[in-house]
């Protein structure tokens, strides 16, 4: 059902606008949860954050031509969520309005909106390059730090020797360095890794 | 809209992700610098991004299977096909990070929410069978309160079948239904006649939400039945109970409120509780939230739960999670670390499906939030990770290895 060759952030926006489903679901996959938790963050109720994001995604399928790079799709997204999230709170709190008599400050809602998106793009890069981690080592990393499995189950689980699963989580903890290339952001994942490791000993 | 500045926002983002890599020219830096200085709350955003929990922090929110169902209507809604989730093949006892429930959320994210380029990564090699080929019909999610009421004489109403406003007059006090499927008590000023009492029962995947006469608030889950009286006369305020509830009771020194479940009475002294008294549960389970209450005459404290099994032997556990023993009260299971054989039992009071043979994997436990609005099937997909393998029969859901 796939079209073989591999969608890339080059070559999605051309493929998009050619109406490539297989480029949807590249967009899809990168940032549906990242423009859910970005909604949810602001409007604070979840099914109307679910809303926001299915409304924006349908919208950027139903606007493909207009796409031109992968940097423009992702701020389509942004764009449409961020002014949906605004509709949102306007007619909650027109309600709430009536009934209190109070009125937000709208300029200071806007630079928090704009924050949330540095956040949430920041967070898509680290996403990213979790998954972009190759097949033998991404597999050896899941289990482990996902799946929380022990090296001797993963061993047994993919037909390797405990010292190999052991080489891939190192491998995948240095690739992971290599891509983030943030020293910032490589202790937090070291944190969480470290953490998730304890649990399972 | 001034809408303009959303690229340069996302130019920040990857100033800041880039940032002191040594890969940031002096004029990104500058740039990024000055964007810091501009206010404070950007050099706070940079410090936070930079904070340690800050991943888990970002992910705590996001319930796994609420957005793969949001994915899932995206995909209908445009005529696309859905993207399953692959099991991942057979983990054993799957040990998902039970330390507290955003660790856990974290995980199951990391592993649900990237679908299709994860997978193409992460698949092993071996093809297992999709789960969704076992599944002949899926159970949705149960809608309605699934909720009779018996009044004095024995005459019944189906709750979900009646209009909103009054319905019947017990002694001197008014029975309503309000807008959102609650039904209220309200005693009139006149004395009250004598004592009658009704009864509000649920049915499998139930549940309903009653403020009797005397303005404590029941919500009465799956499988249940709450026996009462339509005022409150007596110098006490007796209650029967059947299967799961909790209690906001409003506090009257001058009348406590008890709580007959089976053998046990669990009587308020002004709080919030929830009673666990499924018969087909091993322990009858009373969990107090707030105040205090008084289990077979022993006072618990807030955050601890009394267990009482057949042979009426006693357990009391400390720091319960509340989020744990209320999620069905928020529409949602959450289990932790709970084996496989309460789970299940779970699922079927909610779906409405008898559970055939756990067998071998009743003693699994397993941990994670799951939204009570899932197809059963959404559901099963995640248990499937504790390596359990199912088919649905009609009302029946037959489980193997």
């Amino acid at each position: 059902m796939n079209t073989p060759t591999l969608i890339t952030d080059d070559t999605c926006a051309g493929r998009l606008r050619d109406g490539d489903e297989t480029a949807f679901r590249y967009v899809m996959d990168r940032y549906f949860p990242i423009i859910t938790m970005f909604a949810l963050r602001i409007v604070h109720n979840r099914s109307a954050a679910e809303d926001i994001a299915e409304d924006t995604f349908i919208k950027l399928w139903q606007t493909r031509e207009k796409s031109q790079t992968f940097q423009s799709i992702k701020a389509f997204l942004f764009i449409t969520a961020k002014n949906a999230c605004l509709n949102a709170l306007r007619s909650e709190r027109s309600m709430a309005r009536r009934n209190t008599g109070f009125v937000a400050a709208s300029a200071e809602e806007e630079e928090t909106i704009d924050r949330e998106i540095i956040r949430s793009e920041v967070w898509a890069e680290i996403h990213r390059a979790a998954a972009e981690l190759p097949e033998k080592t991404g597999r050896v990393f899941r289990l482990a730090y996902v799946e929380g499995l022990p090296n001797r189950e993963i061993a047994r689980q993919l037909n390797i020797s405990v010292n190999t699963v052991k080489t891939q989580k190192a491998r995948a903890i240095e690739l992971l360095r290599e891509k983030l290339q943030g020293k910032d952001i490589l202790p937090a994942i070291l944190t969480l890794l470290g953490l998730l490791e304890k649990l399972n000993s | 809209m001034a809408d303009d500045n959303i690229p340069s926002l996302l130019d920040i983002a990857g100033l800041i992700y880039r940032r002191r890599t040594g890969s940031l020219s002096p004029a990104e830096q500058s740039a990024l610098e000055t964007w810091m200085v501009a206010d404070p709350a950007n050099r706070a955003l940079v410090d936070q991004l930079s904070r340690q929990d800050w991943i888990e922090e970002s992910l705590k929110d996001l319930d796994p299977v609420a957005l793969q169902a949001s994915v899932a209507r995206v995909y209908k809604a445009l005529g696309m096909k859905t993207t399953t989730l692959r099991p991942v093949g057979r983990a054993g006892r799957i040990r998902l990070l039970s330390i507290n429930r955003r660790f856990a959320a974290a995980a199951i994210l990391i592993l649900v929410a990237a679908t299709g380029a994860y997978w193409g990564f992460f698949r092993k090699p071996r093809q297992v069978a999709s789960p969704m080929a076992t599944l002949v019909n899926d159970v949705p999610p149960p809608t309605g309160t699934k909720t009779t009421l018996t009044l004095a004489g024995g005459k019944t109403i189906i709750l979900d079948s009646v209009q909103n406003g009054d319905l019947a007059r017990q002694g001197n006090t008014q029975v309503a239904k309000l807008t959102d499927n609650q039904l209220t008590y309200q005693p009139s000023t006149e004395p009250p006649t004598a004592v009658v009492y009704n009864t509000l029962s649920t049915a499998k995947g139930g549940q309903t939400i009653v403020t009797l006469a005397d303005g404590t608030k029941v919500w009465l889950n799956a499988l249940s039945s709450l026996r009462y009286p339509t005022a409150f006369t007596a110098s006490t305020r007796d209650v029967t109970l059947t299967g799961e509830a909790y209690f906001e009771v409003a506090h009257n020194a001058g009348g406590p409120f008890r709580v007959h479940a089976g053998r046990t009475t669990v009587e308020d002294i002004g709080t919030r509780f929830n009673v666990n008294a499924y018969a087909d549960e091993p322990d009858l389970r009373t969990t107090l939230l707030q105040g205090a209450v008084r289990v077979d005459g022993r006072i618990l404290a807030p955050g601890e739960q009394a267990a009482i099994d057949k042979t009426g032997q006693w357990h009391i556990q400390k720091d319960i999670d509340p989020d744990e023993v209320l999620a069905w009260k928020n529409g949602e299971f959450v289990f932790n670390r709970l084996d496989m054989a309460s789970i299940l039992r779970q699922v079927g009071r909610w779906y409405d499906v008898e559970i055939v043979d756990p067998g071998p994997v009743a003693s699994r436990s397993f941990s994670g939030i799951i939204s009570r609005k899932s197809n059963l099937s959404e559901v099963m997909k995640i248990l499937e990770r504790a390596g359990i393998r199912f088919r649905i029969e009609g009302k029946k859901m037959i489980l193997f290895q």
